[in-house]
């Protein structure tokens, strides 16, 4: 599935491959302008340049990264507790063991994923702008 | 009476937002060349655009502006600006950079600059909260002030807005509260470790 639909024209909307960053629903793109710039829009007017669209999905992206290194830590917090736990509250060895190596493996899921953050560089949109090719 | 223990203050690390470009040439511009400190600057920006922040802010300091690179040497003379998309840390020796978690829902943010400069350089630390919206500086003020640093606010009725040196004067015993450029003339003096005479400021109500 594409991204940005083939032909895109001036002033007539067609439906994008992708979701709008606000509210999730269907994103349309259109050009206009001497530049032919493209302007993204959805049902509800949520409306973006190129610029400001690339922006919102890296929000969107590290949001989720966040959101998903927090699922990792809680279950893995949560593991080593039921670890500790356990020991005086009749669960078995194999129960404990089971627990402690899943904790270990989401554990460093999670550093894994905030290594990613951390070397997430998202481009410099200074030139990703309407019009930035006219006047260079 | 700031500083009458004579304590070389060469860490000066300044937060400001929205107003805050301003104030922050105007301060560079009054600085000495062989300025005896390290200056860290966080200003509130976007992550997303490379300006020219560093020359912006520099154009009429004598001082040497740079966005450093992970890992640079902390060096007095030299003032390092937090590029986009960075927390700018002060460590011991060098300048971190570190795509963490946002803070007060901005990166780079400047609590993690004065938090990390209280830590590694405790009492020769001046932190400074200049215009701005916002509670990012208060957790870092309360980190500097708690290792015998300094903390000064740019007076309310000198900022263009004054919320971010309020919640400060609101939440924290700062040093001291004001101008522009009485500021500059503060941080002359604090750097090679004289004394001030300023009263302390009044809290707002």
């Amino acid at each position: 599935m594409y991204a940005l639909p083939p032909g895109i024209a001036a002033d007539r909307l067609e439906v994008t491959g992708i979701s709008c960053p606000d509210c999730r629903g269907v994103l349309a793109v259109k050009s206009e302008g001497r530049d032919d710039s493209l302007v993204f829009e959805c049902r509800v007017q949520h409306t973006y340049d190129l610029a400001e669209l690339l922006a919102a999905k890296e929000e969107r992206l590290e949001d989720n990264f966040w959101a998903t290194i927090t699922a990792l830590s809680e279950l893995s917090r949560l593991l080593a507790e039921l670890v500790e736990r356990g020991r005086d509250h009749g669960e078995t060895a194999e129960a404990v063991q089971a627990y402690r190596e899943r904790a270990h493996q989401v554990g460093e899921q999670a550093q894994a994923l905030r290594d990613i953050v951390g070397g997430n560089r998202p481009v410099d949109l200074t030139r990703t702008q309407p019009g930035s090719s006219a006047i260079g | 009476m700031i500083n009458d223990d004579r304590v070389a203050r060469d860490v000066i690390v300044i937060g400001a937002s929205a107003g805050g470009v301003e104030p922050l040439m105007t301060l560079l511009a009054r600085l000495p060349r062989d300025f005896p400190a390290a200056i860290g600057i966080v200003l509130h920006r976007s992550p997303f655009y490379e300006t020219q922040l560093p020359w912006v802010l520099g154009r009429h300091s004598p001082l040497t502006v740079v966005e450093p690179a992970d890992g640079v040497a902390l060096e007095r003379g030299v003032v390092y600006v937090a590029p986009r998309d960075q927390h700018m840390l002060f460590e011991a020796a060098v300048v971190r950079l570190d795509r963490g978690p946002k803070q007060h829902r901005t990166r780079p943010a400047i609590d993690p600059l004065f938090v990390s400069a209280a830590a590694a350089h405790g009492p020769r630390v001046v932190g400074v909260l200049l215009s701005g919206f916002g509670g990012d500086g208060v957790s870092g003020f309360l980190s500097i002030r708690a290792v015998g640093g300094i903390t000064i606010v740019q007076a309310p009725d000198d900022a263009q807005f004054p919320t971010m040196p309020l919640r400060a004067l609101k939440e924290d015993h700062v040093s001291a509260a004001l101008s522009v450029e009485e500021i500059a003339a503060a941080l002359s003096v604090l750097a090679p470790g004289g004394a001030l005479e300023v009263g302390a400021p009044r809290t707002p109500a």
